[in-house]
Parts: C-alpha cells; sequence; structure tokens
C-alpha cells in the first residue's frame, strides 16, 4: 500500500531523512518512532505529497506520489500532529468541504458524518465553529473528517495527542476496522505502550536513517518496546 | 523582559510588512532595492498628498491672525488619520493575538504583555501622525512663520499626541473585544463596528474639501466655537503658533492622563478579556440536509465565506466594491449636474470617460483579496497542500472572490456611467473595458505577489491583510500605475490620439500582462505550492 524507496530529504546541509526504504501493506498498522527531529514529521509529509523530496521514490497503492501526486491523495487521509483547521468554519460546513472536496456523496457523507460525530460525542457540537473547540475536539473532528473518503491508507503524525481515554480507544478500533477492511495506517507516536500493543509493524528512525524495522515481536524481542527504543538513544549518544 | 516582548512585537510587525527579509535569509539586492523603493514611495505619496491638502490654509489662516486655527486643523487630520489607521488592528492587536496563552502561561505579568502591546500601537500611531505633523510643518515654514517656541511645541505635540490616540483607539477595542466575549457569532458585532467606522470616515472623506474650505472662509466663527467648545484643540494650536507654554502644558496632560489610565485600566483586566472567549454562547446544532458541490466550487465557497466572515479582510480588501456601489448611485443622481460644471473647468474632449475609468479604477485598486487570500492560509497551509486538488485549481479558488467581488459592481458602475452621462460609443467601450481590465490585472497581480511572498506565520489576520508586502505592492503599486497612465497621456499622447482609444490599448495591455501573469502561475503552481511551508 505504501511502498518508500531510497526516500532522501534534506534542508540546507541537514539530512532530515538519509535514504530511507519501507514497505506498509494493506492490512497493516505500521509504527513509526524516533526522537524529536529523527525525520518522523519529514516522512510523513513527504508520503502525503506536501513536502517535495531530493531523492527516492514513494508509491501509494503502485501511484506515484512524485508524478501523480493527485491520484495518491485521493487514497490517502493525513492528519497532522496539530489540528490546524479553518477555525472560521462551523464544524459542520468544515466536514461538508472535505467532504466536496474528495468528492463523498450526499447519502454517504450524513451517514458518515452522523457515525463518526455520534461515536466521538461531537454531534451537539457540530454547529459550533471550530474556532470555539479545545485542542481535543479538533482532533477528534480532523479524525472525522479524515475518515469520510474511506481512504486506503491513513497517514497520522501523533493521532492520540489531545484525545481523552475514550476518545483514543475509539480510535484505535477504527484503526484496527480499517486495517481489516484492506487498509493500512503508518503513524508515528512517542508512547510505546500504544505502539506496543496497537501495530503490527515497528519502524524505528535515527538522525534520519531508517535503523530497525519489522514485526512488533521481533523488534521487541525478549524486552519492551521501550527498552528496545532507550537502549537505541543511548547508542546514539555513545556516537 | 518589557524591552525583549516589544522587539518581539515590532519584529513580528516588520517582517510581516517586508515579506521574508528576516527569515534568516540574506535578502538579496534587487529585494532590497524593491523594498526601499516602494517604502520611498509610499512616504513621498503621503507626504505629498497631505502637503498639498495644508498648502491653502497655510497661505490663508496666518494672514487672517488665525495661525492657531492651522496647527488645530493639523491636530484634526492627525487624529482622524491615526484613528482611522490604526481602529481596526487594534483589538485584534491587543486583545485576539494567537500568542495569548503562550505568553499567559509563563512568568510575565499581564500589564507587560498589554504595555508591549500598547507601545507597538504608539510606535505605529507616530509613524501615521508623521505623514501629517512633517508635511504639515513644512508647509507652513514655506508660507508662514512661527516663533522657536512654537516650533518646539509643535514637536512635542507630535510626540504626545501618539499615546491620546492609542488610548482612544484602545478603549473602542476593549469595548469590542468585551461585546465580542458575549455572544456567539463575534463576527457580526467586529463587521458591525467596522462598517460604522468606515461610513464615519467616508462621510468625512466625502466632505473634506468642502469642509477644508469652510475652515478657510469660516475661520473666526469656527475657531469661537472651538475654542469655547472644545478647549484642548485650542491649546494645541496656541501652544504652536504663539510658543504658549500654558496651553502646551495642558495639551500634555489632556494627552498623557487618558493613556495612562488606558494603560492601568486594561491592563487590570487583560487576563479576564483575554480569556473570556470560550464563555461564548454555544450554537444549538439542528440536523439539516447536506448540499454536496464540486470540490472546485467548494474551495471557491470557502474563500467567499472567509472573505465575508472575516470583517478585517472583507473591509480592507473589498471595501472598493461598496465604494464602486455608491458612485453609481452618485453617477446616476447627481452625475449630469457635475458633467455640467466640469466640462467648464476641464475643457479636454473625453474628459468624462477619463475621469470615469479613473474613479472606477482607483475603487478596483482597494479591491485585492487575492493578495492576502494565501498567507490567510496561515498555519492551514498544509491542510490545503493535502487536498486531492490540482495547485492551479486551488490559485484559481483564490482568485475566483476578487474577480466576482471586483468585477460585478465595476460593470454596474459603468453601465450607469454609459446610461447617465454623455459619451460616444467608443468612450462607453473604454469606460466598460478599462475597469474589467484594471480589475483583472489586480486580481492577477495580487494573487502572483501573494505567491511570491507569502506571511504563514501571522499571529492575527489583521496584520497580513493590512500590512503584508503583497498587499501593499499591490495597492501602491496600482495607484502608481494609474499615475503614471495619466501623466503619460496628459504629457506624451494627449495631442496624438483620444483618450478613450488610449484607455482602449490600455485595457488590452493590462488584459495581456494578466494572460501572461495566469500562465506563468499555471505553469508553476505545483512547484509554488510545494514551496509553500509554514515552518
Amino acid at each position: 500500500m505504501l511502498d518508500i524507496r531510497n526516500l532522501t530529504k534534506t534542508y540546507g546541509d541537514k539530512k532530515a531523512v538519509d535514504n530511507l526504504s519501507l514497505h506498509i501493506y494493506p492490512g497493516e498498522i505500521h509504527g513509526f518512532i524516533g526522537h524529536n527531529g529523527a525525520g518522523k514529521t519529514t516522512t510523513i509529509k513527504a508520503c502525503c505529497g506536501i513536502l517535495g523530496f531530493d531523492g527516492g521514490q514513494i508509491f501509494v497503492d503502485g501511484i506515484s506520489v512524485a508524478e501523480k501526486p493527485l491520484e495518491c491523495k485521493k487514497k490517502i487521509a493525513y492528519i497532522p500532529d496539530n489540528p490546524d483547521l479553518y477555525e472560521f468554519m462551523p464544524a459542520i460546513k468544515y466536514l461538508n468541504f472535505i467532504s466536496d472536496v474528495f468528492g463523498v456523496s450526499k447519502k454517504e457523507r450524513e451517514e458518515s458524518i452522523a457515525r463518526y460525530a455520534d461515536l466521538f460525542e461531537l454531534t451537539s457540537d457540530l454547529a459550533q465553529p471550530i474556532s470555539a473547540y479545545s485542542h481535543g475536539m479538533k482532533q477528534k473532528l480532523a479524525i472525522i473528517a479524515a475518515l469520510l473518503h474511506k481512504p486506503k491508507l491513513m497517514l497520522m503524525d501523533e493521532p492520540f495527542v489531545g484525545l481523552d481515554p475514550v476518545a483514543a480507544h475509539t480510535v484505535k478500533g477504527l484503526m484496527r476496522d480499517i486495517c481489516d477492511n484492506g487498509g493500512a495506517i503508518f503513524f508515528s507516536t512517542h508512547v510505546l505502550e500504544v505502539a506496543e500493543k496497537l501495530c503490527d509493524n515497528i519502524s524505528i528512525i535515527k538522525n534520519g536513517r531508517l535503523i530497525m524495522t519489522g514485526k512488533t515481536a521481533e523488534v521487541r524481542g525478549n524486552s519492551s518496546l521501550e527498552d528496545v527504543f532507550l537502549e537505541l538513544a543511548e547508542e546514539k549518544f555513545e556516537k | 523582559m518589557f524591552k525583549t516582548l516589544l522587539s518581539t512585537r515590532l519584529s513580528m510587525l516588520f517582517s510581516i510588512m517586508f515579506g521574508r527579509l528576516n527569515r534568516g535569509k540574506q535578502p538579496t539586492k534587487t529585494r532590497k532595492v524593491l523594498i526601499v523603493a516602494l517604502a520611498v514611495y509610499v512616504v513621498g505619496m503621503l507626504l505629498f498628498s497631505f502637503g498639498s491638502m495644508f498648502a491653502p490654509m497655510a497661505q490663508s489662516l496666518p494672514q487672517i491672525g488665525f495661525a492657531w486655527l492651522y496647527f488645530a486643523m493639523v491636530g484634526l487630520m492627525g487624529f482622524a488619520f491615526g484613528f482611522i489607521g490604526s481602529i481596526f488592528m487594534t483589538e485584534k492587536l491587543l486583545f485576539e493575538s494567537t500568542d495569548n496563552d503562550m505568553l499567559l502561561a509563563m512568568p510575565i505579568p499581564p500589564s507587560y504583555i498589554l504595555g508591549s502591546r500598547l507601545l507597538t500601537l504608539v510606535i505605529l500611531e507616530y509613524i501615521y501622525s508623521a505623514m501629517i505633523f512633517i508635511p504639515a510643518g513644512v508647509v507652513y515654514a514655506m508660507y508662514a512663520s512661527t516663533s522657536t517656541a512654537g516650533w518646539i511645541f509643535y514637536a512635542l505635540t507630535y510626540l504626545v499626541f501618539a499615546p491620546f490616540i492609542t488610548a482612544l483607539t484602545s478603549f473602542c477595542g476593549w469595548v469590542i473585544a468585551l461585546i465580542n466575549s458575549k455572544v456567539a457569532r463575534k463576527n457580526i458585532v467586529s463587521t458591525v463596528f467596522m462598517l460604522l467606522f468606515f461610513l464615519g470616515f467616508m462621510a468625512v472623506y466625502m466632505n473634506l474639501n468642502a469642509y477644508l474650505s469652510g475652515v478657510i472662509t469660516n475661520s473666526s466663527s469656527l475657531a469661537n466655537s472651538w475654542q469655547n467648545g472644545f478647549p484642548p484643540i485650542y491649546w494645541l494650536g496656541t501652544a504652536c503658533a504663539d510658543g504658549n507654554v500654558v496651553n502646551f502644558l495642558l495639551l500634555a496632560a489632556f494627552c498623557i492622563i487618558p493613556f495612562v489610565i488606558a494603560y492601568l485600566l486594561l491592563s487590570a483586566n487583560f487576563f479576564k478579556i483575554a480569556t473570556a472567549r470560550k464563555s461564548a454562547a454555544k450554537i444549538k446544532y439542528v440536523k439539516k440536509e447536506l448540499k454536496a458541490q464540486s470540490a472546485r466550487k467548494a474551495l471557491t465557497a470557502k474563500e467567499i465565506k472567509r472573505f465575508f466572515t472575516l470583517p478585517i479582510y472583507f473591509l480592507n480588501a473589498g471595501f472598493g466594491a461598496i465604494m464602486l456601489i455608491a458612485a453609481a448611485v452618485f453617477i446616476a443622481v447627481k452625475g449630469a449636474d457635475y458633467v455640467s460644471m466640469m466640462s467648464a473647468e476641464i475643457p479636454m474632449e473625453g474628459a468624462v470617460c477619463a475621469i470615469v475609468c479613473l474613479v472606477i479604477g482607483f475603487c478596483n485598486l482597494t479591491i485585492a483579496p487575492a493578495a492576502s487570500a494565501i498567507s490567510l492560509e496561515g498555519k492551514n497551509i498544509n491542510l490545503l497542500k493535502s487536498l486531492p486538488m490540482a495547485a492551479k485549481d486551488i490559485f484559481a479558488a483564490k482568485l475566483t472572490p476578487n474577480l466576482v467581488i471586483g468585477l460585478i459592481p465595476s460593470f454596474l458602475c459603468s453601465a450607469v456611467a454609459a446610461i447617465f452621462l454623455p459619451m460616444t460609443g467608443l468612450e462607453i467601450a473604454a469606460v466598460f473595458a478599462f475597469p474589467l481590465a484594471a480589475q483583472t490585472f489586480i486580481a492577477f497581480l495580487g494573487l502572483f505577489c501573494n505567491i511570491k511572498l507569502p506571511r504563514f506565520d501571522w499571529t492575527n489576520e489583521t496584520l497580513v491583510v493590512k500590512q503584508s508586502g503583497a498587499v501593499m505592492i499591490v495597492t501602491l503599486g496600482g495607484m502608481a500605475m494609474l499615475g503614471v497612465l495619466a501623466l503619460v497621456y496628459a504629457l506624451a499622447l494627449a495631442q496624438i490620439m483620444a483618450v478613450s482609444v488610449y484607455l482602449l490599448i490600455v485595457s488590452a495591455v493590462l488584459l495581456a500582462v494578466s494572460a501572461a501573469l495566469e500562465g506563468v502561475i499555471a505553469k508553476n503552481a505545483e512547484k509554488y505550492m510545494l514551496e509553500f511551508s509554514y515552518n
């Protein structure tokens, strides 16, 4: 579903992502972990087609992001680390706007909005301008908007930040549903317990380079994911 | 700490004005030259126009013994210019900055936050007031004289005046912020306030010439009524004209005391006002049938909604549309009278056509929402980039509201002029063609400038809409264009061709340049879009 081949992205002299290759299959929840500034967000943004890259290729469902970005974007849903939405719009108008842009039929959008708004307990707030929403409510709204066009691939940057435990649980359930229906999810997180429990596969990035990838159980080995991560982080300081 | 806050706020203000000059990149020589040229042009134009306005008064008032009335007029004009110039941004800058939460969470006294913002406004006021005080002083020195003490008090009046205007605009901003905190649809309140101010300003502006000649002809009765009715104006005038120390001290107290009161009152209430938004009344959701439309229409509708729901955007980037409708009404009602009066004073063939085109063209210059439409995305730029839409369609959606909002009232005004004013067929063609071409050019130029000079890191929209580089280039560059076009015709082409022919040629050129800009934007759209970055 997502095929990243030798991705390289530089900012000035600094290599934010260095020759990174990764493959995410349908039905897979793939966690992406790394220290701050490791290159997680850069990688995710490049996969979404919102950030150009200097080397390598990215394919979404076999389509090149660099060559056919629009085709790819139709299959993707991107949830950024900060839910920056159009605050001058009421939430319902925002969801309708996103549905229009993604060409979601009238019937489908009405059903989806009703279902997800209920699920995230946002129904009574749909008429409110987004500017009146709390961070968590905005995050829920961003997730609802991302689900409206039934994406094949979800790219999520720290999706659990700001969510209450109930909403976080709901999101985890939805993520599993999407993958059970043939979709794929690639998300970054610092919450290692969540990654350990939720992900089928995990990749660890350090200083822009992929240093470990594989099934969660393989990456973890006999210790916890936290121990593995801390061990790798220590190696960084030793170097 | 206070110094840091102030310098941060000022650097933000100036970085918005001058594009990416302060973003760590070394500006190119061309860029530096362009910015300096733009600044010189803006300042020069304002100084010249205000100087010309004060010249008749400087020639007549001191000669009939009313020198103080001249300085009183300078004070009044300085007040009007500064007040109108800053009232719309005061509430946003003082109470609605997006860095409120961040700053309030730090160990910074709220009085420091407010103080630094107030001082930024005072500095802005000094810039506005200088545009009046400097040319008025120069013109007065050319035609009349005052004592050394008078000049010293004139300079000191300039210094005490800015805090006074800031105090008044801050109180108004406070009232708006208080009302906004109690209602759900706060934009409506801001729009009503802004419209009232704009209508007031327009009423004064439309009658300015009559008022200024009234000052000269009725100086004696006016002087008496001000002297008795509103003494501060008299204190100001006599301090500068006669070097009256006591009156200057009275004026200084009149200006400084409100500023101190404003600072004390607002800083005591700053925390409450800045954090009061969340208590606004909740809007109840009632399920309605949703309306589906194409992606492009949805994006255009989003742009139009932003235009009409953001008062500062609507009034700054679209006020020309209201002026055009007012102009159409004026032409229909009084146009014929003015033409007969004008034909005696301007014996130029095609003068009616030229003036109509100049007026509509001037209004067109102020209709430039495209010049800030991209910057207004702010943090949402990544959201826009992630949508499955071609960049050229996104840019087209940014452009369409500009064309719709500009072209419809322009066409209306042209049609009314064609019906009610005496013009030949060719002149009528020019009256339709020139505004259409000018508005199209302004829209494309605005979009192009905003693509080249985007600012996403603003803390409130006012700065982008009012003072970003793209907006300034479009508005002021457009004015320069109108001036140059008029001069070229008057100096070189008036004997060679009719004004209508000239305007039709200019229209064709403007449309050709617009088409070229459209081509450049469409060709590089994806590249431009990929380069946009909030960080």
